[in-house]
């Protein structure tokens, strides 16, 4: 280990540090205040000390890399970390959740996501991935009153035990292929025409893995028991950080120019299926958290055609979509965590019905993140569709274009939906919580953000193009 | 005059004060007296600011009256690129005059959620000054799709029965036509980067692109879908009389009065110039689709019971007589179509405000309930028949001179054409004229009193009928101001349709 990978290292061990201590300080005192400030303060370091730290060069057989947009990913899982923190003040406190041990699996699971954004071996590809996995399987079965958590973890489990093998199996495959352990060749081995034939059953087993993690169809069947099943700061954290994890794990894994041949057919198969797949199932939904499931199978099969291109457009078209997709999904499970009352969430739809006008700022908050989803200006959403259009368009990939062109209009209408019953209703649904200020800034803070990438993306892509 | 040399952001200044209004009004939302107070004053400034543009620039001739270039996205080739010359002066104008006129008239008709009420109008403002000053492809589709949110909920939250319907049909609707246009753009756009090896969004750098034959009839199929959804032409137009009927008065005027310009709008500035091969081509059958679109918007007009769901009905038969001049695409034609769309604008605008006062006072757009108002509110049965007979086209008034100009366009393009356009004009008497007989004269349906128009009413419409008389007695004026700028667009001209 190097002194610049120690370096490289710094914010992810300021978030390991800070989960230690707060489970530390959770057998000191009771008072959750004392421990949410502590896991802030701690997020707020290592997402300092990622901005702070000097330009450090790449090394080659690292398990991870200090360059590239490692430290971008460093603040964006922070603040991700942040914003579950931030959700589940009251939640936390009405569900009877463990101090301590809450926040420290947050903040694990965020070291692990950082982890996953910047591993540079296949060692570190799993280590990363299993962390934060590990975590979240603990996160999702919180609640300590309900069966559905229970249920949902376990769900998650298996089918985190299955993907985790293929993956493991599969990355085997591949090393004994290409005889490197270095993320970034391992697909580009395994595509050569020398390559031996059981190097694409390991691409195969690696990318169905990988499609488990983000869902794509026919992978994705987990996806909606789980975000219901799971506490919404939780489910929140699933599904924007975890998928965006993966996302950028894949960004190197499949560099510009190494998805060729079948790994190509595949990886389209994935993004076609889940376009019409997520699009009708979403279209049928009466649950929020079920809805923004299905919605994520679209999202990330739109993602996927940015992998597809396989140019450098694409490449930083994905970078790019995994931030606004982190932020939307982060900010709507924040929503539903802020109006929750110690009986259940406001997560059918008709509980939606009137909030527009009674809890004005989180539900401005949901409706800029459903805009987002959908894609329409002035929102970051808009410009992540775009950049990923072009690149398919840039790599002569009309017909997934056109495809994921489509998927994106049908996606107005059940996005608009929610929208619709927010504003628009007739009658009101029954009373809920007012939201407190953290709760509020959980569901505001993304929203802002998301509206500034509406109308100065420069400041993310210029990031992402330096890191490229 | 210097200010064609000026530093100084008239542009940005224009697009974004708006915004201002719209952040005052949302920060108010509280006080609805000071949110009306403060849209007054905002929407009052922002006409003063372009009148005195107007009055400055009108006799700039051509060429870029006001331009702005700065670096937006500069890793995609994205510029911050707005331009003025003559014809977005004058939509600029219009915009800014029926955005007063909206907001006056919902002074006494919104009383609920006033201050979102008006952040949206002032948002929607800047979203269309953003169409019509935009000379940089994504920055156009930028605004061009930021102004449906605001549309979306004032139609939504405080439209009429149906408002739910219309709303999420008037977004779907101009969505899909949109995506398909973004899709294009990022086409164009790839295309010439590849042939050229500059990526850019730039309008006018674009228009040069080399296409084959297969792809720029693809790409301007699906810009002209956007543009003729907006307008809209016949098929595309059952959004609107949903969207115009359901909206709330001040919605509906700028849905009308503004929101089709920005079809027609896309349509000279875009979508013609930059495939003038499959442009010319597609000509003859835009202005068949305008012609059927005037037939048949004055047929669904005549069939209406609802005197609001008319004029959403006739506004589908006026936009088709103005396609009937942009098709004809000689200087006649063109110049009326323009005119034509400040026109509707005007007219279509006052009789919308008018269809609010009378259901505020009857409690009924129906015929079945409605007559004698003639008898009862003179000056508001008076303003009526002047704003209607505007809009049927009589001399001296703004749309004759308009209409006259598009029909000496189409004869001139084709003696059929033109035989068809006046044809369909003849149909547009028979829908008024019904309307005024129905709501003017005969025996009122009920015995309750009408107050005539209040002051603020009033005021609200003298402003849009002195311009009625001023540009039906002199539409040159307004016509020297966009007639260069017209010229200068790199239409074919003279090759109209058929």
């Amino acid at each position: 280990m190097t002194h610049a990978d120690l370096l490289g290292a710094l914010p992810t061990l300021a978030l390991c540090a800070g989960a230690l201590a707060v489970l530390v300080l959770g057998r000191l005192t009771r008072r959750r205040a004392v421990i949410e400030a502590l896991a802030m303060l701690s997020i707020a370091a290592a997402a300092l000390l990622a901005v702070l730290l000097p330009e450090l060069p790449a090394t080659a057989g690292g398990m991870f890399s200090p360059g590239g947009n490692g430290r971008l990913f460093v603040v964006f899982f922070s603040l991700l970390g942040a914003i579950a923190i931030l959700a589940s003040t009251r939640y936390g406190r009405e569900h009877g959740f463990s101090t301590g041990e809450y926040d420290a699996l947050i903040l694990f699971a965020c070291a692990g996501m950082c982890w996953l954004a910047s591993a540079a071996s296949a060692w570190g590809f799993v280590i990363g991935l299993s962390s934060f996995t590990l975590a979240l399987y603990v996160l999702i079965a919180f609640a300590r009153d309900g069966g559905a958590g229970s249920e949902a973890a376990a769900k998650y489990l298996s089918m985190g035990m299955i993907a985790g093998g293929m993956l493991a199996f599969g990355l085997a495959l591949l090393y004994a292929a290409a005889g490197t352990l270095d993320l970034s060749r391992l697909a580009s081995a395994s595509s050569a025409g020398a390559a031996p034939p059981f190097s694409l059953l390991g691409m195969a087993l690696v990318l169905a893995a990988l499609a488990f993690k983000i869902s794509l169809a026919p992978f994705h069947l987990w996806t909606p028991d789980v975000y219901q099943g799971a506490p919404a700061p939780v489910a929140g954290l699933l599904s924007g950080g975890s998928k965006a994890a993966v996302l950028a794990g894949l960004l190197v894994l499949l560099p510009a120019g190494a998805i060729s041949g079948a790994v190509q057919k595949l990886l389209l198969a994935l993004a076609a299926l889940s376009l019409l797949w997520g699009t009708l199932a979403a279209l049928r939904q009466t649950d929020l958290k079920r809805l923004l499931a299905y919605s994520s199978v679209v999202q990330m099969g739109t993602a996927a055609i940015g992998l597809l291109a396989g140019n450098r457009a694409g490449a930083q078209a994905v970078a790019f979509y995994l931030v606004f997709y982190g932020l939307a999904a982060a900010g709507s499970f924040a929503f539903l965590a802020a109006l929750a009352n110690t009986a259940d969430e406001p997560e059918r739809l008709e509980d939606l019905r009137g909030l527009g006008f009674r809890r004005p700022l989180v539900a401005l908050g949901l409706a800029v993140c459903m805009l987002a989803f959908a894609g329409i200006p002035p929102t970051g959403g808009f410009f992540a569709k775009l950049q990923v259009f072009a690149a398919a368009v840039l790599a002569g990939q009309w017909e997934i274009a056109v495809a994921g062109v489509l998927a994106a209009f049908v996606s107005v209408a059940y996005y608009l939906r929610v929208i619709m019953l927010l504003y628009m209703s007739d009658e009101a649904a029954p009373e809920r919580p007012r939201p407190h200020l953290a709760e509020t800034l959980a569901v505001l803070l993304p929203a802002l953000l998301l509206l500034l990438l509406g109308v100065a993306p420069g400041l993310l892509m210029d990031w992402i193009g330096a890191g490229m | 005059m210097a200010l064609y040399e000026t530093t100084f952001p008239w542009l940005s200044l224009v697009l974004f004060l708006p915004l201002v209004g719209a952040l005052g009004s949302a920060l108010l939302a509280r006080w609805p007296a000071a949110c009306r107070a403060l849209s007054i004053f905002a929407s009052l400034a922002e006409l003063g600011v372009v009148a005195w543009l107007f009055l400055v620039l009108r006799a700039g001739g051509d060429g870029w009256l006001l331009f702005e270039d700065h670096a937006w996205i500069p890793a995609f080739g994205i510029r911050y690129t707005l331009g003025l010359d003559g014809l977005s002066l004058t939509l600029a104008v219009l915009t800014a005059f029926l955005q007063l006129v909206a907001v006056l008239s919902s002074l006494g008709r919104e009383k609920t959620r006033v201050g979102l009420f008006y952040a949206l109008l002032f948002a929607m403002e800047s979203g269309i000054l953003g169409v019509f000053f935009s000379l940089d492809l994504a920055l156009f589709y930028f605004f061009w799709e930021v102004m449906l949110i605001p549309m979306f909920f004032l139609i939504g939250v405080w439209g009429h029965e149906r408002r739910r319907y219309a709303a999420i049909k008037f977004f779907l609707f101009t969505l899909i036509g949109s995506l398909l246009m973004l899709l294009a753009i990022v086409a164009l756009v790839v295309l010439h980067g590849q042939d050229t090896g500059q990526y850019t969004f730039s309008l006018l750098a674009l228009r040069g692109t080399q296409l084959n034959d297969g792809v720029s009839h693809a790409l301007y199929f699906a810009f002209l879908l956007a543009f003729i959804i907006k307008v809209p032409l016949f098929p595309l137009h059952t959004w609107l009389p949903d969207a115009h009927t359901e909206a709330p008065t001040a919605g509906s005027v700028i849905l009308a009065g503004l929101l089709l310009k920005t079809g027609v709008y896309g349509l000279l500035r875009i979508g013609l110039p930059l495939f003038p091969g499959p442009a010319a081509e597609s000509l003859p059958w835009l202005a068949a689709l305008g012609l059927v679109g005037l037939f048949y918007g004055a047929a669904l007009a005549f069939a209406q019971k609802d005197i609001k769901r008319l004029i959403a009905c006739s506004s589908v038969a006026h936009m088709g007589l103005l396609a009937v001049g942009l098709c004809s695409m000689n200087a006649a034609g063109l110049e009326g179509a323009v005119l034509q769309a400040v026109n509707h604008g005007i007219t279509t605008g006052a009789l919308f405000c008018m269809i609010g006062m009378i259901e505020a006072r009857s409690g009924s757009r129906d015929f079945e309930r409605l007559g004698g108002l003639w008898g009862r509110a003179p000056l508001l049965g008076g303003f009526f028949l002047f704003f209607n007979l505007a809009s049927m086209g009589v001399p001296g008034l703004n749309n004759f001179a308009g209409e006259l100009l598009i029909l000496i366009g189409a004869f001139r393009a084709h003696p059929l054409l033109g035989a068809l356009a006046v044809g369909g004009m003849v149909f547009a008497a028979a829908y008024t004229l019904r309307l005024l007989q129905g709501v003017l004269w005969g025996p009122p349906r009920d015995e309750a009193p009408m107050a005539d128009l209040s002051a603020r009413e009033a005021l609200t419409l003298l402003p849009l009928a002195a311009l009625v008389l001023l540009l039906g007695l002199q539409p040159g004026w307004l016509q020297e101001v966009f007639r260069q700028s017209i010229r200068a667009l790199p239409l074919a001209l003279g090759g109209g349709a058929p």
